[in-house]
């Protein structure tokens, strides 16, 4: 429903408007502290030529070896066009462009180029700064038996990390500018032959659609990429790790890099892929295997088990067996607040804790779950004011969290849990199982560019099996993609 | 979406109207917090004034926190006309809220079994929160109210004790097996027979009138089985007629023997394995004449007390022999009663149905008046066949037989 009072807003195009001249882009950049210029006259010229670029964009050596000392030290044209002498050789860069439209211009000013004036036009050069943060090893998915390297603020490194490792000239890079304001490239990677080729065209209409001022956090791009935008669980996967990328890549999924997102972005995605684990390829395939039933195994526990224990303490006490109803009792003596409070209180407790601890310095953050989870908990258990079981409950609920590899998935789970509890403090059981009907089946609507969020489980066949959708099966024997990405090329190996 | 939205509304207010939930009470159901619960373990059962009865619960041994003193159990009594009445309006008019759905044994008194128990029985079956698991006993030659005060007291519950026989109904000897509501209810459908665990209360020798709570003041035994017949209490067997039900009925194969031979030694055996064969007779016409059960049993000896050498072949011979007469004893008391009472409560129609199932309709149709006249015997066959040495273990021999 359109906002009745929301000012009206239209998307200019071009975003710079004017004619392309000297005047006008020093109008254009004027207050900017970073807007350098330089009037250089070439040997035999009457008049200067005018150079300009942002300090910090572009790199002081390149600008001075490859454009200023070919322009100043060269013999220039003067009568013919010096435009298609710069074009065809008298700057010595790599990438050199006539432009023809301020907007461009100023777009490849901000992008690191000069803009070189001349009397028949403007021809801009590449001398972009290549200044980032050197590749380091993933903070968050490390893995012992895998690559060590990670995605950093650089596209173009970033692009450069999958380019070495599939080096099948089929892999494809489409740019795409994204954010009005900030006019981030964002690179659309797909390898051709294996993709569905309707995915890269419908994601690029998705990027073609955001219109925003920035894309500098990952959420800008995800929440424009997935419809609807009511499910709070992930829909695409953002990894710090260039080899998953890859792997998607390969099961027929598309990637986007943006600069200054240290994040590759695998789409479409379905909710096997959150549970699986970066170091799963890397073990053994039983091993893999197990440890991934586990984890499903703590996603139902850690979703489930507060507000089944709600459930079953407070409307059902008959499905508990009784030597643990006895102990829960006695547990819950002189404990003043009824079960329902304690457990959604105590998993509210448990979020501030988690919140607390990674808003913090990592040294103190240590500290304060030191002191919120021991200390507190157990003075809090000494008070009367929680019992040890619930105390319990919640740890086992948190803890089964943390398994789910996806922190986004994990967040998810963690809203999910405490909708859930308080349904049970309801309703019981019925509350319940509404609740996880209702979140089943909300999960089941959900769907990215054709492929169902829940589609490894939505249809169990063989198909899904030999696509290793599941559970981990031996490499050589996972010879197809994945059935519902629609790729162009199914079969894996022969 | 919004179709979908209220589609989704409706489903939902169907079902919490199909689950019941939707009562004039309220939408939600009714919560009671596990903190103010007391939850009810043995409930009595026993004959009230006129055609009521006496409604008595027990709880577990109380404990304000795990580290207190524990407190005798909570004990409340209710007349009424029904069992369901007795235990709402025990819920009603208590101080706690005692919770009946952990009643995991009822123990009935015997004048309310003699009168019949299909009330209880009915209940049970019918009630949500009740089991059909519920341990059924029942007190002979008292109620089930004293058996619950008799067995309190500051460190057990009358639940201690019959979870502990529950648990281990043949280790003790000579206990009977613990029936539940549900194999109760199956006995009686069967063929309206039915046999449930009995109690004695007997008077505890450490009870002390000075400190009421330490110890209880009575002590509850295993009395054999209370015989019913439809629903209603008709007799007790015990010592040979209750082990050999055991026996014949195959629960009690760990009982134990205690052989005294001819020379004065004393060996105790245990019985590990029961095989019964049933050989019939049937006249021309088809009426059933006889009927032989051949037991082959297997015992382990477990103590030889006395000078006897166990690896003597005649030693072993007067053992074997003497098992043999033992069982031999105890069954022919069970088939004997069974027989006299005109109780199939060792269910030989159900068995012989299934091995004559050309005689079937006969068995089924004329059993009630065959069965008294049929001639019951019984044969064993045993072996023992571990002794202590095991370097010299015992030689090569056929079965014997004996106790004809």
């Amino acid at each position: 429903m359109p906002h009745q009072h929301m000012p009206h807003h239209s998307r200019k195009t071009p975003a710079v408007e004017g004619p392309l001249t000297w005047e006008s882009i020093c109008a254009l950049f004027d207050g900017c502290a970073d807007f350098k210029t330089r009037d250089l006259t070439p040997d035999g010229w009457e008049k200067p030529l005018h150079i300009c670029w942002l300090e910090g964009m572009v790199r002081n050596e390149r600008l001075n070896d490859y454009v200023l000392r070919p322009l100043a030290t060269c013999p220039m044209p003067k009568e013919s066009l010096p435009s298609a002498h710069l074009l065809t050789g008298g700057v010595w860069d790599q990438t050199v462009e006539r432009q023809e439209d301020l907007e461009k211009t100023a777009n490849a000013l901000v992008s690191g180029s000069c803009a070189i004036f001349l009397p028949d036009g403007v021809v801009t050069c590449s001398v972009e700064t290549e200044e980032k943060r050197a590749v380091s090893e993933p903070g968050n998915e490390t893995e012992t038996k895998g690559a060590k390297d990670s995605f950093v603020e650089s596209l173009r490194t970033n692009t450069s990390l999958l380019r070495r490792r599939l080096r099948t000239p089929h892999l494809k890079i489409e740019r795409h500018i994204v954010g009005r304001q900030t006019l981030t490239p964002v690179e659309l990677i797909w390898i051709d032959g294996i993709a569905d080729p309707h995915l890269p065209r419908q994601v690029a209409e998705k990027l073609a659609d955001i219109d925003e001022d920035a894309l500098v956090t990952t959420g800008e791009l995800e929440e424009y990429l997935t419809e609807p935008r009511q499910t709070v669980f992930p829909r695409v996967l953002f990894t710090e790790r260039p080899d998953r990328v890859c792997q998607g890549l390969l099961e027929g999924r598309v990637a986007l890099v943006a600069d200054g997102i240290p994040m590759g972005c695998v789409l479409p995605g379905d909710v096997s892929q959150f549970l699986k684990a970066p170091q799963d390829r890397s073990y053994h395939w039983l091993a893999a295997s197990a440890l991934l039933v586990l984890r499903y195994l703590s996603l139902f526990v850690t979703l489930l088990l507060p507000g089944f224990y709600i459930a079953v303490a407070t409307f059902h006490i008959e499905l508990i067996p009784t030597q643990l109803a006895i102990s829960i009792i006695a547990s819950e003596q002189d404990v003043p607040f009824p079960t329902a409070m304690e457990v959604i209180g105590l998993l509210v407790s448990f979020e501030i804790l988690q919140e607390a601890g990674l808003r913090l310095p990592k040294t103190i953050g240590q500290t304060v779950s030191i002191i919120g989870g021991l200390v507190v908990g157990q003075a809090a258990v000494d008070a009367k004011i929680v019992s040890p079981a619930v105390v319990i409950v919640v740890a086992v609920a948190g803890i089964t969290g943390f398994t789910v590899p996806y922190q986004d998935f994990s967040n998810a789970l963690r809203l999910w849990r405490l909708l859930l509890a308080v349904l049970a403090s309801l309703a019981g059981v019925f509350g319940l199982t509404m609740g996880s009907a209702f979140l089943a089946a909300h999960l089941a609507g959900v769907s990215d560019f054709g492929v169902p969020y829940l589609w490894p489980f939505a249809r169990w066949g063989r198909s899904e099996l030999e696509a290793d959708a599941i559970l981990r099966q031996p490499i050589p024997e996972v010879k197809l993609r994945p059935a519902e990405l629609n790729t162009g090329n199914r079969r894996r190996r022969w | 979406m919004v179709r979908r939205r209220v589609l989704a509304l409706v489903a939902g207010a169907a079902a919490l109207y199909l689950i019941g939930t939707w009562s004039g009470d309220g939408l939600l159901p009714k919560a009671k917090d596990i903190a103010e619960v007391k939850l009810m373990r043995t409930m009595a059962v026993d004959k009230g004034e006129e055609n009521g009865l006496l409604l008595t619960v027990s709880g577990d041994v109380q404990k304000d926190s795990p580290d207190s003193q524990t407190r005798p159990p909570m004990i409340l009594n209710q007349p009424a006309l029904t069992v369901f009445g007795g235990c709402t309006r025990l819920q009603e008019n208590s101080e706690g809220d005692p919770e009946f759905g952990h009643l995991a044994e009822c123990v009935v008194g015997e004048e309310y079994a003699r009168r019949g128990i299909e009330d209880l029985a009915d209940f049970l079956e019918r009630d949500v929160s009740m089991r059909m698991e519920t341990k059924l006993f029942v007190v002979a030659g008292d109620t089930g109210e004293a058996a619950l005060r008799g067995a309190a007291s500051q460190n057990s519950a009358i639940t201690d004790y019959l979870t502990s026989i529950s648990k281990n109904p043949g280790l003790g000897g000579r206990n009977p097996w613990p029936y539940t509501m549900r194999e109760y209810i199956s006995q009686q459908e069967d063929n309206g027979v039915a046999l449930l665990p009995a109690l004695t209360l007997e008077d505890n020798p450490d009870f002390d009138p000075s400190d009421r709570e330490k110890q209880p003041e009575k002590i509850l035994k295993t009395a054999g089985f209370a015989l019913f017949q439809e629903q209603r209490l008709t007799g007790f067997l015990t010592g040979e007629e209750s082990q050999g039900v055991s026996l014949l009925t195959g629960n009690d194969v760990l009982d134990a023997f205690e052989i005294t031979l001819k020379s004065g030694t004393v060996a105790g055996i245990r019985l590990i394995d029961t095989k019964c064969r049933y050989e019939t007779r049937f006249a021309p016409d088809g009426t059933l004449e006889a009927v032989t059960l051949r037991l082959i049993v297997r015992g382990d000896l477990n103590q030889l007390t006395g000078a006897a050498d166990p690896m003597d072949e005649e030693t072993l011979r007067e053992m074997e022999q003497a098992f043999c007469a033992q069982i031999h004893t105890v069954s022919q008391a069970a088939l004997s009663r069974s027989q006299r009472e005109n109780a199939d409560f060792l269910h030989l129609r159900r068995e012989l149905v299934c091995r004559y199932p050309l005689h079937a309709t006969g068995l089924t149709e004329h059993w009630d008046t065959w069965f008294p006249n049929v001639a019951l015997n019984v044969t064993v066959e045993g072996q023992i066949q571990r002794s202590y040495d095991i370097d010299r273990p015992a030689p090569e021999k056929e079965v014997r037989r004996g106790g004809e």
